[in-house]
């Protein structure tokens, strides 16, 4: 059995053998050195779970034997299959991340609107590489690691004023035969007044074996900017994911995330927001449906350091079988930070007998001018209600059914792009239902919720 | 005549308290039946007992819908082969918009026998009709069942719905409770609009009011988990003078 | 305009402010008593001669060296939120008493000045005095000084006397329960007390009795330079009731000195104890110099089926608090209480709250904590609730509010929720707040000035946890609330 911190130790030592022989930009190579002392001193640091009761650990995720893509070796993938994707028809703009690489299309260029730029990190106009140092984060576990291992991924760039209307659709697909650990990046820079959505597809293709998506999103949100960024997962069971999002807000700023799971085998969701401006507006949603084994944690760490800022935070679970959850969600208010307004929701269903649900909303308050509440709550469905809609005529699975899709709805409404938020409905009814989860063509083979 | 509803010696409760203690009552196509009884005589257990509620447990009885052993089925089953409960306190469902919720009834009941869904057009069409039987509004329609909506407005949606799911055997379970006098005029209009000869009414109730403009046939009156006196309408009005204290009192007194 | 406003109305908090914090802790003296105390620093030989002063039988000198030993491989813990200095752990002295007999036969043997102590502590030790209603073991330092009301609880069969007493007199009770609920392997602070602990109070309820009075144990600590490491055992055997009270105070000092309890109480079936602690050590000066430093470790284990366990806790003293009263729910429709006022002011420091661990099914808890903080301090509620796999039907609500009296300070919330039984219903609900000023205001325009305002205000905030106190403690702990906060408005 590896120690906790060894888990981190493996990836620098292999990284510090091979690195002589990489074959990297200077640019890149920086930020792999960068990863590599920020991953060290995160191993030093690492604290492994004191409660011991974390669904999904840094270390437990780390563990297995992954294969890395050491030398930038690009990966084929099945770039048909990823696009049979049901989200492609949400009128978006597409782009595939096969394993750690960024593909790059024109058709997806030539869609672009002014002022905005897509392009891999290995290919950053100078003008903005100075922006792009200063965005990418390494002071997470997840992030240096990620900065150490990453050989590709992707920049966004909305100049100022500019807007992404349609969504940028990134689908990641895992495809691999041997157990591989795919670091990808996404940094999103939206200058002043600029305003742009993103949906991230995160997809295995049916063979791969297990496999470590260690996604890290770096997000600077300027001034009076909106960012929207929706992130739908609907990988395999021998999926493991172990996603970072870190986020700047400006003054006057906006920015609303949500997570949905619909499928997949362990995910951690890591949401590292840091509000500096003053009058910044943050949205932070999940949702996730767990059967089988799969587990997820979303963990949530928001700071509050400007002025009249408001926050809200809805993560919901509905968990069958012997499934797993978990939600850590820490608001710190920090002195100074007079008149927030933050609130934080979790709402857990615990539907399969050998389910787990663990919990831990925190409240870190350096300021008496603030408005902060939490909320969360384990339970089941309402027993009258079902008996109401028993007593119409609704068969007891179907009436589950719709409670269950009703008690998640209040997500999936948080979420402002129309489109989107119908296909998610549609998503969720029939991923209840046992239908396959996303689209008729989705390989992710679910199975029939057991009630 | 047939019997639509036979109830024989039914005893039920709730957490290992007895509340009914042998109910016998039949009731035929065309009839309605009002069942009157001062707080606590076992009302509401009973309705809620033929309708399948999982609080109750039946610990001795039977009760059958035109020969369909009642206790045997699921809520829905009952529902489908054609029971209705008009609730006392419908429940609020947050998230369930009423027409989702009425589709599924309906087409539920459709499986049931075999038919196939109905068409979204017949639906809609369906659900219009029906809400002016109680001049339901339609913006009630795409609120969440009962969430929100006002003492009036849930009793009037519980007859709406029994407008839509054209039962055999309703019971309207403190249906006049927490109106006023014109929404009970509304209910109760709807109710009468549904009456025909081939379905029955069974009216629970604590006052003579409803019946003021639901006219029962028989009256019964409950006490203390049984059915301790029947009669016709003239009953009830003795009720509203008397009391029910002389009930108790000649109960107690055996 | 506003900026004036809010400018003059910060001079005025200061003055309070200062006013305030230089009003004088009450219980602040120290009583001139010849004491025996032992060097200070902890070995074995330490350990030894504490179980020979008190002349332990072999097992239970076995119990203290194997915590002991259990100690030496431990590390403080580091996970609350709280600033603590090092603790030299080889500086304090891990015994001292008062030097006359150890268990006075009658009040003629107890040190006049002890007397004099607890009664200007307001607890009389004379049976005439004693506090009717009421019987009080008084506690200084490492000592049980005496037991009121003994010989009419005897007559119920009800035992309550000092730890060390029982250890002699019911040695066979005493070593079927010690460890059982908190083991010396628990955490660092319980496994030094399970090797140091010096006294402390031990109550048994037996079979169907009700107890007739609230018992009380008071705690003193006196010497300088000496830590109070006392053990309080509790069992209400089958349909057993009793209400247990807890209350201490300490001289003012420069040091900080470390109280290091542990409490174990045992539920059997249909059994209820109700514990209630009045916590008023020292908490040091307004710039954080000396204080308490409470480290405790109370648990109860709800073994019996009905059984029932209830905390009720006011905290306002200690310079820092680290304490976690706890309930396992074993026992078939047990059920578990924690009501909590916790107050920081000043420097103060405080990681309180409770774990209630389900493992019985059907069984029930409630947790009601209010914090408030005020001056430069720190003020956590950190709690577990946890229902086991096989625990149906279980029903927790959870309810942390944070008052907020100065924007110098730190409110925090740390609960953890892990449930692993489909059946079971958990809530949990946080809110933060602080006075508003229209509130004061209101206060002001019908006359009522912003100190008495602020009092008024807290105390029907903390209302709720009042009211589980008996009247004798609620009373004191009004005051005292008033008293901590005196001019901590922000």
């Amino acid at each position: 059995m590896m120690k906790p911190r060894e888990t981190f130790t493996q990836y620098t030592t292999l990284w510090q053998e091979h690195a002589a022989a990489r074959k990297v930009s200077s640019f890149i190579g920086e930020i792999n050195r960068r990863g590599y002392e920020s991953t060290l001193a995160a191993a030093a640091a690492y604290r492994p779970d004191p409660m011991g009761v974390a669904a999904a650990a840094p270390h437990a995720l780390l563990a297995p034997d992954y294969g890395v893509n050491i030398f930038g070796v690009a990966t084929p993938a099945d770039v048909s299959a990823a696009l049979r994707c049901g989200m492609t028809t949400i009128n978006s703009l597409p782009a595939i991340f096969a394993n750690d690489t960024f593909l790059p299309s024109d058709e997806l260029e030539s869609n672009l609107p002014a002022g905005v730029t897509v392009c891999p990190l290995t290919e950053v106009p100078a003008h903005l590489e100075e922006a792009v140092r200063k965005a990418l984060s390494t002071d997470s576990p997840a992030a240096a690691l990620n900065a150490m291992l990453l050989t590709g991924g992707v920049l966004v760039h909305i100049a100022e004023g500019a807007e992404l209307e349609r969504p940028l659709q990134l689908v990641n697909i895992a495809s691999a035969a041997t157990p591989m650990l795919s670091a990808r990046r996404m940094i999103v820079i939206a200058e002043k007044s600029a305003k742009g959505k993103l949906l991230l597809c995160d997809h295995s293709m049916p063979d791969t074996p297990e496999h470590l998506n260690l996604e890290v999103i770096d997000v600077h949100v300027a001034e009076s900017a909106d960012i929207e960024l929706y992130d739908i997962e609907e990988g395999t069971a021998a999926a493991r994911r172990w996603w970072h999002l870190n986020v700047h807000q400006d003054s006057h700023s906006r920015f609303s995330a949500a997570t949905i799971f619909l499928h997949g085998g362990v995910t951690r969701n890591e949401y590292n927001i840091d509000v500096d401006g003053d009058y910044a507006e943050t949205s932070l949603c999940g949702l996730a449906i767990c059967a089988e084994t799969q587990t997820v944690d979303n963990q949530v760490t928001l700071r509050h350091h400007g002025k009249h800022c408001s926050s809200r935070q809805l993560f919901k679970n509905a968990l069958y079988d012997a499934s797993r959850g978990g939600f850590g969600g820490k608001i710190i208010v920090e002195e100074g930070a007079v008149f927030t307004d933050a609130v934080q929701t979790n709402r857990n269903l615990l539907i399969g007998s050998d389910a787990r649900m663990t919990a831990a909303p925190q409240l870190e308050i350096y300021c008496d001018e603030v408005k902060c509440g939490h909320g969360a709550t384990t339970g089941q469905l309402d027993e009258r209600a079902l008996f109401y809609m028993q007593s119409r005529g609704i068969p007891a699975a179907e009436a589950r059914n719709m409670l269950t899709q009703a008690f998640m709805a209040d997500v999936i409404d948080n979420i402002s792009y129309e489109v989107l938020r119908q296909r998610l409905h549609v998503l969720v009814e029939k991923r209840l239902s046992g239908a396959a989860a996303s689209c008729d063509a989705c390989t992710a083979g679910c199975h029939t919720l057991k009630q | 005549m047939e019997e639509l509803l036979k109830v024989s010696d039914l005893r039920a409760g709730i957490d290992g308290k007895e509340i009914l203690r042998g109910i016998n009552l039949t009731v035929r196509p065309g009839e309605v039946h009002a069942i009157m009884g001062p707080n606590g005589s076992g009302k509401s257990t009973l309705s809620g007992v033929l309708a399948g509620d999982p609080r109750f447990t039946v610990t001795g009885g039977t009760a059958s819908l035109n020969g369909v052993d009642l206790l045997a089925l699921s809520p829905e089953d009952r529902s489908h082969e054609g029971l209705f409960l008009s609730f006392q306190y419908p429940v609020e469902i947050p998230g369930v918009t009423m027409v989702n919720f009425m589709r599924a009834a309906v087409n539920a009941k459709r499986k049931y026998f075999n038919e196939p869904p109905m068409s979204a057009a017949d639906f809609l069409k369906l659900m219009r009709q029906k809400r002016a039987i109680v001049e339901l509004d339609n913006k009630l329609a795409s609120r969440s069942v009962n969430e929100g909506f006002s003492g009036g407005e849930k009793k009037r949606n519980e007859i709406f719905q029994m407008a839509v799911l054209e039962p055999k055997l309703s019971i309207l379970d403190e249906t006049d409770s927490g109106l006023d006098i014109d929404a009970l005029r509304i209910v109760a209009g709807g109710v009468n609009k549904l009456r025909t000869d081939r379905n029955a009414t069974i009216v629970i109730t604590h006052y003579q009011r409803l019946l003021d403009y639901i006219k029962p046939d028989f009256v019964h009156i409950l006490y203390k988990g049984r059915i301790v006196y029947s009669g016709g309408p003239e009953l009830a009005l003795e009720l509203e003078e008397k009391g029910y204290d002389w009930i108790k009192e000649q109960v107690d007194k055996e | 305009m506003t900026d004036e406003i809010n400018n003059k109305a910060k001079e005025d908090d200061a003055d309070v402010l200062s006013r305030a914090t230089s009003g004088e802790y009450k219980y602040g003296f120290t009583s001139d008593i010849d004491t025996d105390v032992i060097p200070a620093g902890l070995s074995e030989d330490v350990v030894r001669l504490i179980s020979e002063k008190k002349g332990e039988p072999e097992w239970l000198l076995d119990f203290r060296l194997k915590a002991f030993r259990h100690w030496l491989t431990l590390t403080p813990p580091e996970w609350a939120h709280l600033n603590i200095p090092e603790i030299d752990f080889q500086a304090i002295s891990y015994y001292a008493a008062p030097r006359k007999k150890a268990s006075p036969k009658s009040l003629d043997e107890v040190d006049p000045a002890l007397i004099d102590t607890f009664n200007r502590l307001g607890i009389p030790l004379e049976e005439q005095k004693a506090l009717s209603g009421m019987a009080v073991d008084a506690v200084m330092d490492s000592v049980s000084v005496r037991t009121t009301h003994r010989e009419r609880l005897a007559e119920l069969g009800i035992i309550f006397c000092s730890f060390s007493e029982a250890v002699r007199e019911y040695p066979d009770l005493v070593r079927k329960y010690l460890g059982k609920v908190v083991s010396y392997r628990d955490n660092f602070y319980a496994a030094l007390n399970s090797a140091v602990f010096s006294d402390g109070s031990f109550v048994y309820i037996p079979k169907g009795v009700r107890c007739p009075m609230e018992l009380s144990t008071y705690f003193r600590i006196n010497a300088s330079g000496t830590g109070q490491f006392e053990r309080t055992l509790i069992v209400a055997d089958d349909d057993a009731y009793v209400s247990y009270l807890e209350g201490c105070t300490a001289p003012m000092r420069d040091e900080n000195q470390l109280h290091a309890a542990i409490v174990e109480i045992i539920v059997e079936d249909r059994a209820e104890v109700k514990y209630s602690t009045v916590q008023n050590w020292y908490a040091g000066d307004a710039e954080g110099r000396g204080g308490v430093y409470n480290f405790v470790t109370k648990r109860g284990l709800c073994r019996g089926d009905y059984s029932k366990l209830s905390w009720t806790q006011v905290e306002t003293g200690s310079a820092i608090t680290w304490k976690y009263p706890s309930c396992i729910l074993a026992g078939e429709g047990s059920v578990g209480e924690f009501y909590s006022v916790a107050v920081t002011n000043n420097r103060q420091q405080a990681d309180t709250g409770t774990k209630m661990i389900h493992t019985g099914s059907n069984t029930r808890s409630t947790i009601v904590s209010k914090g408030i903080s005020a001056g430069h301090s720190e003020n956590s509620y950190r709690g577990l609730v946890k229902v086991a796999k096989d625990a149906t039907g279980v029903r927790n609500y959870t309810q942390c509010d944070s008052l907020l009296l100065s924007d110098t300070c730190g409110a925090h919330t740390f609960p953890v929720i892990d449930c692993a039984n489909a059946t079971a219903i958990v809530e949990h609900e946080a809110t933060t707040s602080k006075i508003s000023e229209q509130q004061i205001f209101y206060c002001n325009q019908r006359g009522i000035p912003t100190e008495e305002a602020v009092a008024l205000i807290v105390n029907g905030y903390a209302k709720e946890v009042m009211n589980k106190l008996p009247m004798e403690f609620a009373v004191e702990a009004q005051k005292l609330l008033a008293i901590t906060l005196e001019g901590s408005v922000g």
